[in-house]
């Protein structure tokens, strides 16, 4: 028992923990991991035999990907976050969870989610915002759980008997909120249907606003929960207090003060801004000091307990966890230097550093607190301490064999693509060459993924055995604690007497340099979370706010017009069918680019797109200038059988696009939503439908003409060819003439013109 | 005049300057703050290993 301190009562309370809620979600992390990484296994299985979706729309790898990327993140690396965030926090706190029914009603309502996720993104419902993909719909019921998550935790906090908040609370505390942020400000989209919305932003800031929430998901979902549960968790299994206390001080501060900024390095060379490209490369790179703090932090907490790792699985995960941990975040700020991304944007290189992150910092970290977890709250022996040993071996070399064959095949692709001839031509002018090159690492990945799933399913059975030899009935965990009274300890306030020679302004100067006031906030945890909250949005607002509201960020291009009709429901099925996954639509201002593209992408070009389609990944070539480089039959035969015009492409057939019925009725919201976002649609608003039939009319006769099959004009495939023939032409037309009153008709399969008075209205005088 | 025209009419240096003033204030607050002694964090680093009997009892 603790002798009081000043301000505490000296009569202990007696409490008990809430194991139950934990032990829920230990499964549900074990099961989701199963099922997160055997996605993950069959999407690179895909990636070399691409027939593997059997033809079915479902198991196509741009609908699945999403899958793979959200399970991952939010099913199997979320309810590890919430296990750690339940055990640790009331055991820090020394309560338990402020309400049992908010628990439940975050666990069920958190895998529902999941499971709502799992119905959605197969069926193509989705917004097309990686890691955001999940429709408004689910959005708000996200919003829901997290915020009766956050009450749940925060209430813990306001009634707990440690006067102290420890380093990890702390780093949960930025999860909340930060993560509440991000998920909100990103998802603001127009609904049109149940299971369809566009995003309020458009184009560049789209893009933008995406980043900064694609960048802090990894930061504040991916990064700080696990940090706290490294501080809570490696002591703990350590049997070692923290290395250095005032080292997790700083790099948390600063972790929060630097992530935030980060993002539009994701964004280099783009239609981005210069200056917000820059001043995120700037950002990541000042990101290595408080990521090797902790880092640091981490391994030398374990000084004078190395020799327990050789005999300790749990502590073998961490090492290995940490470890990556500190390559991930060495690698992360070299890839945000621009000379560097030049070379790895759109490669496999960014993929084997996100699973050099999400396998052995995530994953492992996860895996060495299920295995300290299940022998405690299921209350017996784990059950097999060689299998958790072997599921180390067999993880750490199925990463190793991953990453190594993905790294080798990201810098042979980016080499590859920047290639040029001795007479000045590109060396490999056809992207399928760069395909095939890199095909056997590929295999590599299948297999050292294989070995990292059987890792996980060895995982689920040690738990699962585990829990069947647990006790008839569980003892509750309890605990007893000093409750909390009024503080009066030390004062904070100066401690030099005010003096007449020193002003306010002097004591309020030397009141800061004592720093006093963190001692206070570190008892003050609704003061400290506002002061984590304002950090998080001064920071963002000093990003959002010049992008949105600098003029010349976005300078508008008078030839750039609005989809038509068709092309905006064929656009639609481009995100449903997850085409992001593979192509980007954005060529950079690199010679390379420029050569194998065409004219590099301008921000004005993206005025209309609701969602951004940039992408972030070439398996196949960017499609940005793609719109009049084949006729039309060239789209039709590629999209049913890509191996026709391309034999060695690895893209799958697309064939229910030749079944399915578009839905015409359907346009007409379409268009009508994208107008209230001021999308300048004129008569269109009036005549979607009409407008529709008549273009896919023509681009249908236009097939046949060919020599292609006939009647495609009922079917979806007609819509998205005209949506690929529309895109990057724009800037080759010349400016619309001067308002009209009439709408034009339409003047050709692919290029039907929308009510030219209207853009030219929106048209600016700086324009292209 | 709109917020727009203001933001506008700022040089963009600006948007990179005051980031890393604002970041490097709160750097060396947190910094003094940290210089303060080592005796009052020593509580708070133990605090994962404070656990009471029935917990311990139960680790295997």
């Amino acid at each position: 028992m603790r002798c009081a301190l000043p301000g505490m009562s000296t009569q202990t309370e007696k409490f008990t923990y809430d194991d139950g809620t934990v032990r829920k979600f230990v499964f549900a992390t074990a099961f989701w991991g199963v099922v997160a990484t055997l996605v993950g296994l069959w999407l690179a299985v895909m990636l070399v035999a691409p027939s593997m979706n059997f033809g079915l729309a479902q198991l196509s790898f741009g609908r699945l990907r999403p899958l793979h990327t959200n399970a991952a993140i939010f099913a199997f690396a979320g309810n590890g976050i919430f296990a750690a965030i339940y055990y640790s926090s009331q055991r820090l706190l020394k309560a338990r969870m402020f309400s049992d029914a908010l628990s439940k009603f975050h666990f069920w309502g958190w895998q529902a989610i999941i499971v709502a996720a799992a119905l959605t993104l197969p069926f193509g419902i989705t917004q097309s915002k990686e890691y955001a993909e999940l429709e408004w719909p689910i959005d708000l019921a996200i919003a829901v759980v997290w915020v009766a998550f956050a009450v749940n935790f925060f209430a813990t906090i306001a009634k707990r008997r440690e006067r102290h908040i420890y380093v990890a609370i702390w780093f949960y505390v930025a999860t909340v909120i930060t993560v509440a942020i991000l998920h909100i400000f990103n998802n603001l989209s127009l609904p049109v249907t149940l299971f369809k919305s566009y995003s309020v932003y458009g184009g560049v800031q789209d893009a933008f606003m995406q980043w900064w929430y694609g960048h802090n998901a990894v930061a504040f979902f991916l990064t700080t929960p696990f940090l706290g549960l490294m501080y809570y968790f490696l002591p703990k299994a350590a049997n070692r207090p923290v290395f250095s206390y005032r080292l997790s001080i700083l790099h948390f501060w600063s972790l929060v003060f630097i992530y935030i900024w980060a993002g539009p390095h994701h964004l280099h060379y783009t239609a981005l801004p210069e200056w917000a490209s820059t001043l995120g490369m700037l950002f990541s790179v000042m990101l290595w000091m408080p990521s090797w703090g902790g880092m640091i932090n981490g391994l030398m907490t374990l000084r004078g307990a190395w020799n327990r790792v050789s005999e300790d699985p749990v502590l073998k995960f961490f090492v290995v966890g940490i470890t990556f941990y500190g390559m991930a975040t060495f690698e992360g700020p070299l890839l945000s230097i621009k000379s560097v991304n030049a070379l790895s944007h759109y490669t496999d290189w960014t993929i084997a550093h996100v699973h050099s992150g999400a396998l052995g910092w995530n994953g492992f970290m996860t895996f060495g607190m299920l295995y300290y977890l299940a022998p405690r709250i299921f209350q017996t022996k784990l059950w097999s301490k060689k299998l958790a040993e072997l599921h180390f071996w067999v993880g750490t070399i199925g990463i190793l064999l991953y990453i190594v064959a993905i790294y080798a095949a990201g810098v042979t692709q980016g080499l590859m693509w920047r290639a040029f001839d001795s007479t000045g031509r590109l060396a490999y002018p056809d992207f399928v060459e760069t395909v095939v090159r890199i095909l056997p690492m590929y295999w590599v990945r299948v297999l050292g993924g294989t070995l990292f799933v059987v890792g996980v399913v060895l995982a689920f059975i040690n738990i699962l055995m585990t829990w069947r030899n647990r006790p008839a009935t569980y003892r509750e965990a309890s605990d007893e604690a000093l409750p909390l009274t009024a503080y009066d300890g030390p004062a904070t306030a100066l401690s030099i007497p005010k003096h007449s020679t020193i002003s306010d302004t002097g004591h309020a100067v030397i009141y800061f340099v004592q720093a006093k006031w963190h001692r206070v906030w570190e008892r003050q945890p609704l003061k400290f979370s506002i002061w984590v909250a304002v950090a998080v949005i001064i920071a963002s607002l000093l990003e959002v706010v010049p992008t949105f509201l600098i003029k010349s960020n976005i300078p508008t291009i008078a030839a750039v017009t609005p989809y038509t009709p068709l092309e905006l429901a064929g656009r639609d099925i481009y995100i449903a069918e997850g085409c992001y996954n593979c192509h980007s639509q954005m060529i950079r201002p690199i010679r390379s680019e420029t050569e194998r593209y065409g004219e590099y992408s301008k921000p004005g070009e993206f005025v209309y797109d609701h969602p951004f389609q940039w992408g972030s990944r070439r398996i196949g070539p960017d499609l940005q200038r793609i719109g009049g480089k084949y006729p039309v039959l060239w789209h039709v035969r590629h999209m049913q059988d890509p191996r026709s015009t391309t034999p060695q492409s690895i893209m799958p057939a697309y064939e229910w696009l030749f079944k399915d019925d578009l839905d015409y009725p359907g346009i007409q919201a379409r268009v009508d939503a994208m107008a209230m976002l001021g999308v300048p649609y004129g008569q269109a608003v009036l005549h979607a439908e009409s407008m529709a039939r008549a273009q896919a009319a023509q681009i249908s006769s236009e097939v046949q003409a060919q020599g292609g099959p006939a009647g495609l004009e009922q079917k979806k495939i007609v819509a998205l060819v005209a949506y690929l023939q529309r895109l990057g032409t724009d800037i080759k037309k010349l400016p619309p003439p001067a308002p009209a009153p009439e709408p034009r008709a339409l003047t050709g399969s692919s290029q039907p013109a929308i009510p030219s008075n209207v853009s030219a209205a929106k048209a600016s005088p700086e324009g292209f | 005049m709109k917020l727009s025209d203001v933001v506008s009419a700022l040089n963009v240096s600006v948007f990179a300057q005051v980031p890393l003033l604002v970041f490097f204030g709160i750097f060396i607050g947190v910094v003094l703050h940290l210089l303060q002694g080592k005796s009052q964090f020593e509580h708070a680093r133990q605090l994962p290993l404070d656990a009471s009997n029935s917990d311990a009892e139960r680790d295997q």
